[in-house]
């Protein structure tokens, strides 16, 4: 038995209706929450700054001793290619802590969502202790996808094979959409349903292709304040910009991506399935 | 579930100005059923509220004795009565949340933090609050506070639950919708509900024994169903 006021004046409180509005909901009455989500998230985004940081530093030297004559062009591009081949290796394990930080993140993100109580450590350890397997698997997919990908592109640029660069192009730019399409029901739904590994695969894969049209244009809008990075800065500037990326922009997508997931989870699992989530933190008596 | 006895109770307020002794309540003695829906109706500065107050243990009176399933607990601190209060201000924490405010008395008792979760779940569900509980108390309506109040004091299961002037600070139709609740949640809850309330018309609807007071004194003792006892 609920009670469910009818003459009340709860909507002057203005509570979500749908998961767009529970998005600015949680942003605008979970402030605190949402800024230690963005700590968190650079926290545990270190090892993977240090890995492009570093490569990035070294590959810029190497190209300084061609400048100053210290080594061929061909000896240079083979240390560079060693380089960023050894970088996209180390970056499988930095994505790993990244996607075990998610992990823990995934499960206060659901709380936020479902307007549940949150005490953000213990959550985060919670999330951590029974997410952080099928998050790590993924984490490893998906940097050994990266670490071929960029092997393979690389290869290309060696051998001078423009057709060889076009197929490994067209093949990276299908690994990169599947990503964008699998990825997000993949982790959330990790959080949500007790499924094997293959089963959320299999899942997410279905409601990706079924909700391309919607959430490849929402992946790519999502991740584009990221392009901030292809711009040149001076100094400090380029800091500023990471450091805004992964302290606001970063837990912002996270929960964007999050309630997005829910949306479409309610609309092709939730609501047949698993009732007693459908709808989970949002006013339902909006339209009595 | 205790029965609820009052054996010649007397308590009395002193003005240390004038020196002079007001009595609250004067030689009350009383028999409350267990398990019912009490309404303790009268004037202003009738007693209700004093009554109350010597039931849950926060009064400690001059004279007479408290008797719970015949037991005296005159000498029982009020957090050991199994008696849930709430008065009609609410007197909610306005820098807490909804969660927070109702969880408090469960996390003073050090309740581990998954119980509490499951028990604040539970009666903010019951009582439409669930959607609430991330908010702080000062964007809530009157009734919503209400119902904030009414679950912190349910938090602890009490056997009893003490109402004063619940509907004081609600309008309209939501007061019949919230004695509507009150009267669903004491046979749902299989407590003893007793509320002091000016608004007996209303309240005797859902409520079971009607006790009126005046000057301290009880002066009639009516069961709404059957006859007088």
């Amino acid at each position: 038995m609920a009670f469910v006021p009818k003459h009340e004046t709860i909507r002057q409180l203005r509570l979500p209706t749908n998961r767009w509005q529970s998005f600015f909901d949680c942003v605008v009455n979970k402030t605190s929450t949402t800024l230690l989500l963005g700590l968190f998230v650079f926290i545990f985004s270190i090892p993977l700054l240090l890995v492009l940081g570093i490569s990035n530093i070294l590959v810029y030297d190497i190209t300084m001793q061609i400048s100053e004559g210290l080594i061929t062009e061909a000896g240079a591009a083979t240390r560079i290619f060693d380089t960023l081949n050894a970088a996209n290796l180390l970056l499988i394990p930095s994505l790993v802590v990244l996607f075990i930080g998610l992990s823990g993140l995934t499960r206060v993100t659901r709380r936020m969502i479902f307007q549940e109580h949150i005490a953000f450590i213990h959550d985060f350890k919670q999330g951590v202790s029974s997410n952080w397997a099928s998050f790590s698997l993924l984490a490893i997919a998906l940097g050994i996808l990266h670490f071929v990908m960029m092997l393979l592109a690389r290869l290309g640029y060696f051998w001078e094979a423009a057709s060889w660069l076009d197929v490994t192009l067209a093949i990276g730019i299908g690994a990169l959409v599947l990503t964008f399409l699998i990825t997000p029901f993949v982790l959330f739904q990790t959080d949500l349903y007790n499924l094997s590994f293959g089963g959320k695969l299999k899942n997410s894969f279905l409601l990706g292709m079924r909700t391309a049209p919607v959430t490849l244009p929402f992946m790519l809008a999502i991740f584009s304040p990221w392009l901030l990075l292809l711009i040149r800065y001076d100094g400090v500037g380029y800091f500023i910009v990471i450091g805004l990326l992964f302290m606001m922009a970063a837990p912002l997508q996270f929960l964007a991506i999050h309630e997005y997931t829910l949306s479409v989870l309610d609309k092709f699992v939730n609501k047949t399935n698993h009732p007693e989530i459908y709808d989970k933190g949002i006013y339902r008596h909006a339209h009595d | 579930m205790p029965t609820i006895e009052l054996v010649n109770v007397s308590h009395y307020y002193f003005n240390s100005k004038s020196n002079i002794a007001t009595a609250g309540l004067f030689q009350v003695s009383l028999i409350l059923p267990d398990c019912h829906f009490i309404i303790i109706e009268g004037p202003s500065g009738c007693g209700k509220t004093t009554l109350l107050k010597t039931i849950a243990g926060l009064y400690t009176p001059e004279e007479g004795t408290v008797l719970f399933n015949g037991i005296d607990v005159i000498n029982t601190p009020a957090n050991k009565r199994s008696v849930g209060l709430v008065s009609q201000e609410y007197s909610l924490y306005p820098n807490k949340t909804v969660f927070d405010n109702i969880g408090y008395p469960l996390k003073v008792s050090k309740v581990p933090l998954e119980e509490l979760r499951q028990r604040v779940s539970e009666i903010s569900q019951l009582l439409g609050i669930d959607l609430l509980l991330s908010r702080k108390p000062r964007v809530l309506s009157g009734g919503q506070r209400q119902r904030v109040a009414l679950a912190r004091a349910l938090i602890r299961r009490p056997d009893i639950l003490l109402l004063d002037e619940p509907l004081s600070n609600v309008e309209g139709p939501l007061r019949d919708e919230l004695l509507k609740l009150l009267s669903t949640l004491q046979k749902r809850l299989s407590m003893t509900l007793i509320m002091a309330t000016h608004q007996v018309a209303e309240a005797a609807r859902y409520g079971d024994v009607i006790v009126s007071m005046e000057n301290g004194s009880i002066i009639s003792i009516k069961n709404i169903n059957q006859d007088t006892i």
